[in-house]
């Protein structure tokens, strides 16, 4: 006969296992929801160190040329980092929202968050790409972000990091790196300058 | 069995406080287990502001966040029914020695960073109430800590489903027993 503690301890496994099989039963269940039991959903993707060759190379081996320039050109923040991806300021981020060049595509927004954020408000335009259901937003944006010169990525702004991990995915999905921008700022600095924002969704 | 009983003996004797106790934290924690089922995902973000365990690989977090609710879940709903209850209650009383420092100690970060008044801060602890006053989420915490306690160290069967399925068995047993003492060696 098993004394106590031995028995306590053989309970306590069996309901863990029983949790074990039940969470990853019903996880697997979920389609988009679920949580990817082997993604590193905050894998930032490069090292927090610098990239030595940023924005704007010199000639040939310029893998984006843009071939309509904007006024944001020289606002573009070069050399400006945060976390090895090129960070954009919100003055130029204005400046290529109201560029007429964004309607037809050669600069998108990409929205990081999540449904209920995004429907709440967003930069009008933006296309949301939420990291953490990636299958379930990144076909709908890749033919849009891949056939652009600028991708601006945002995200809440302050701490939030789900604008890195939505360039990581950029990234992982063939858009070149040259011409991704992270929006720092994000949503509360957008809205705190009174800038326009659209609700629900678009089209 | 007839020892001298202490008041604690009797009282637990009866069943009630077993019962009260595990009505009280299986209930309680039934409900915070299915609150965290709504959003996998953020209370995935939410537990690994604490940092119990490396981001990589990814199976350490991402299994504590499957599975966690579960056992919340089922550890409640075991304590209910009254199965394998001293499990449940380890189970259970591990979790709370483990989270209530742990929000402490995020509590304490964000006073130290942001210069709030401790008794002031509130944040999304992860435990399913979304955002919570910290201290009276740490004092709800270390109140429900005896409650696993008294589960855990009850003598007393009563009121408890799993008791009342087997009871037939044990009559049989029991008559078994009393059956081969009497017979003539």
């Amino acid at each position: 006969m098993m004394n106590v503690i031995t028995r306590t301890a053989y309970e306590a496994t069996s309901v863990l296992v029983i949790a074990i099989a039940v969470g990853f039963g019903t996880n697997a269940l979920r389609g988009h929801s679920a949580i990817k039991p082997f993604k590193n959903y905050f894998d930032k993707g490069l090292p927090a160190s610098a990239r030595v060759d940023t924005a704007e190379p010199a000639s040939d081996a310029a893998p984006s040329d843009p071939i309509v320039t904007s006024p944001a050109d020289d606002i573009v923040s070069e050399g400006n980092l945060e976390h090895g991806y090129q960070k954009v300021s919100f003055a130029a981020v204005a400046e290529l929202f109201y560029d007429p060049n964004t309607a037809v595509g050669v600069n998108v927004f990409i929205d990081a968050r999540n449904d209920e954020a995004f429907l709440d408000g967003h930069i009008p335009g933006a296309l949301q790409c939420n990291p953490y259901q990636l299958e379930k937003y990144i076909y709908n944006v890749l033919d849009d972000v891949l056939a652009a010169d600028r991708v601006v990525v945002y995200c809440n702004g302050g701490d939030c990091e789900d604008s890195i991990f939505a360039c990581r995915d950029l990234l992982e999905f063939g858009v070149s790196y040259d011409s991704v921008y992270l929006f720092g700022g994000g949503w509360e600095e957008w809205i705190s300058n009174g800038m326009p924002v659209a609700e629900g969704r678009e089209e | 069995m007839a020892s001298s009983e202490s008041t604690i003996r009797r009282w637990d004797q009866t069943g009630i406080p077993l019962l009260l106790a595990r009505l009280l934290l299986g209930g309680v924690f039934i409900f915070m287990g299915l609150s965290k089922l709504g959003g996998p995902i953020a209370f995935l973000q939410l537990i690994r502001q604490y940092q119990l365990v490396p981001e990589s690989p990814a199976i350490y977090l991402n299994g504590m966040a499957i599975v966690l609710p579960w056992l919340e879940i089922i550890c409640g709903l075991w304590l209910v029914l009254g199965s394998q209850i001293r499990g449940a209650a380890a189970v259970i009383g591990l979790m709370l020695l483990v989270f209530t420092p742990v929000v402490f100690v995020r509590a304490m970060a964000i006073h130290n960073s942001a210069g709030t008044p401790f008794f002031e801060i509130e944040f999304d602890c992860g435990c399913g109430a979304g955002n919570v006053i910290i201290w009276k989420k740490l004092l709800e915490n270390i109140a429900l800590f005896p409650v696993a306690l008294v589960a855990l160290f009850s003598r007393s069967r009563r009121f408890c489903l799993a008791t009342w399925l087997t009871r037939g068995r044990d009559k049989d047993k029991a008559a078994f027993a009393a059956a081969s003492q009497d017979a003539p060696t």
